[in-house]
């Protein structure tokens, strides 16, 4: 089959490296021992991708492993990457995880010195954020920041970010809602948040953005505007868990509303969005809209896309997503008022509605499409179920 | 540059670019095609493709798979740039998860290749700095010795062990930790 010739260690050192960062340490150091070209290898790695190992559950040989990767590294060797991954199927750290906080700290301090300066992506999971780890100002050179079922406990701020993607995260700011200040931002993910929704600041770069709410603590099933007049009602008046702070503000859209390509989605219950919508300020840029789990019969949904007809002049493609499953209707149906004002869409080209199967909800979208002046030949269905087509 | 025509994007893909490998074989592509390549995008940019872009390190056999890829992974590549949104955990606007699945059929049988060919893949991948073939081999490679000991990766890549029996123990003690 293959010829005598050793061809992998002929390979240069950064495409070993490369290759090495594609596997865990713990099957990385024993290479060492292979020939002498791979002796030191991995002591100059710019990659650390760092696992549990399966089938040990030796928390403090773990901790010794870690210090020892990070310890052993050539002086001067630049880390690009440090990748943890405490994946609790293989091995259960997490319970260990308190007693060794201290630890696992100082491992991300120790990664940080060797590249802080040069710090651009940071990934976070299931990560505690204190509110001064949230001010990233002292980071120039960090563009990129994921943070994935986090608690964050304060305001997010960087002047110098570009894409912020915020995913199943918990927002712990009790009274006060969080601020997300991030002027320089041109991507924006914000999935399925917990608790309060917090306030984008204005992001005057922004191109794209998803918003996804759901679940968070900013819904009432009989107020459209987080004002149902019962003061049990915890989505409505829980001062204490930031049901007052910015009321009054646009807390979503109007950040959102340098934005050229948007994908929204708001479950029927929340409030927020259509509180927003009183306010909803002028899409100047926007030339794509998305609408995902889109139902045409929740008036909310339906505020949702008149107000945005409105207020999006340069609009050329609009994709309507229809949900598996219809939406539960709130208790007390939102007011949907529709518009006396007629308006035209001059820039609109394209309108995508997207189904499982073409049913009553598809009909209906229609309908209000034509009210709208949307000419139906600009209208294309795709149906997305069991047919196997293109 | 979000806003950046479609009609500007097809006068691009409109114009050719010929490479010419190590044993002075010429390959017609795409602009698009061809600046999946970093190395070839820079020289574009300097204006000096005239004449042909002579790649002394590429022989056709290898040229000819590169293009293959290339010319595969362009439109995705296309599409990308033309909504700006490189979104990498959304099903998002313009994604076609058809097409991405299409894509990842095409690199598994892209793959199928005996060792010498992914080594010169890897290789080329590296000198005309296309990253996303570069990480699809380099892969290759880590997903073959992952989960095997040194003597096995000795045997399945011809590394001769040059280390003495003391250095390898010495090694071995050094290095104690790693192994629980």
């Amino acid at each position: 089959m293959a010829s005598g010739a050793d061809r992998i260690s002929a390979l240069p050192d950064e495409i070993l490296h490369h290759v090495m960062s594609f596997l865990p340490m713990h099957e990385v150091v024993p290479t060492s021992l292979l020939a002498r070209r791979w002796l030191d290898l991995w002591k100059s790695a710019p990659s650390l991708h760092v696992t549990v190992v399966k089938d040990c559950d030796n928390a403090s040989w773990f901790i010794q492993y870690v210090d020892n990767l990070l310890l052993l590294r050539h002086a001067g060797a630049c880390l690009d990457s440090f990748y943890l991954d405490l994946n609790e199927y293989d091995f259960g750290f997490k319970p260990f995880l308190p007693t060794y906080e201290g630890h696992v700290n100082m491992w991300f301090r120790i990664a940080l010195l060797s590249q802080a300066r040069h710090l651009k992506i940071l990934d976070l999971q299931r990560v505690t954020l204190k509110k001064s780890t949230l001010d990233f100002s002292g980071c120039p050179t960090l563009v990129d920041l994921k943070m994935k079922e986090c608690q964050i406990q304060g305001n997010v701020s960087s002047p110098f970010l570009k894409h912020l993607s915020i995913t199943s995260c918990d927002f712990a700011t009790s009274s006060l809602r969080a601020r997300i200040y991030m002027p320089g931002l041109i991507l924006l993910v914000l999935s399925r948040f917990t608790c309060r929704t917090p306030l984008l600041e204005s992001m005057p770069l922004l191109v794209s953005a998803i918003v996804r709410v759901k679940d968070c603590e900013d819904e009432c099933s009989k107020s459209s505007y987080g004002d149902c007049g019962d003061h049990t009602c915890f989505g409505c008046y829980d001062f204490d868990h930031g049901a007052n702070d910015r009321r009054g503000e646009s807390l979503l859209l109007k950040g959102l509303s340098q934005v050229t390509e948007l994908e929204l989605s708001v479950d029927s219950t929340v409030f927020i969005v259509n509180r927003d919508l009183k306010l909803c300020p002028m899409f100047c840029k926007l030339k794509t809209l998305f609408l995902s789990a889109w139902c045409p019969g929740v008036a909310a949904d339906l505020n949702v896309l008149t107000c945005f007809l409105q207020h999006s002049p340069i609009l050329e493609k609009l994709v309507l997503q229809l949900p598996k499953v219809s939406k539960d209707r709130v208790g007390t149906e939102r007011s949907y008022k529709q518009s006396e004002q007629s308006f035209i869409c001059s820039h609109l080209k394209i309108v995508d509605i997207k189904c499982d199967e073409v049913d009553w909800r598809v009909q209906k979208t229609l309908e209000i499409l034509s009210t709208y002046g949307v000419p139906l030949e600009q209208v294309n269905i795709q149906q997305t179920g069991m047919s196997s087509g293109p | 540059m979000a806003s950046a025509g479609s009609g500007d994007e097809k006068a691009a893909a409109a114009a050719m670019i010929t490479l010419i490998s190590s044993d002075n074989e010429k390959f017609e592509v795409t602009e698009a095609t061809a600046t999946l390549s970093q190395t070839i995008r820079h020289m574009i940019e300097d204006g000096c493709t005239d004449g042909g872009v002579p790649l002394p390190n590429v022989t056709s056999k290898i040229l000819a798979r590169v293009i293959e890829y290339c010319k595969k992974h362009a439109t995705a590549a296309a599409g990308e740039e033309g909504s700006s949104s490189s979104f990498s955990d959304a099903a998002f606007l313009e994604v076609d998860r058809a097409f991405l699945e299409e894509l990842e059929e095409f690199d598994d049988a892209f793959l199928e290749v005996d060792r010498a060919t992914l080594f010169d893949l890897i290789l080329a991948a590296n000198y005309l700095d296309i990253k996303g073939l570069l990480n699809l081999t380099c892969q290759k490679v880590a997903d073959s010795v992952k989960g095997k000991t040194p003597e096995q990766i000795r045997e399945m890549y011809n590394i001769v062990n040059d280390l003495t029996p003391e250095e390898e123990a010495e090694i071995r003690r050094e290095t104690q930790w790693a192994f629980e």
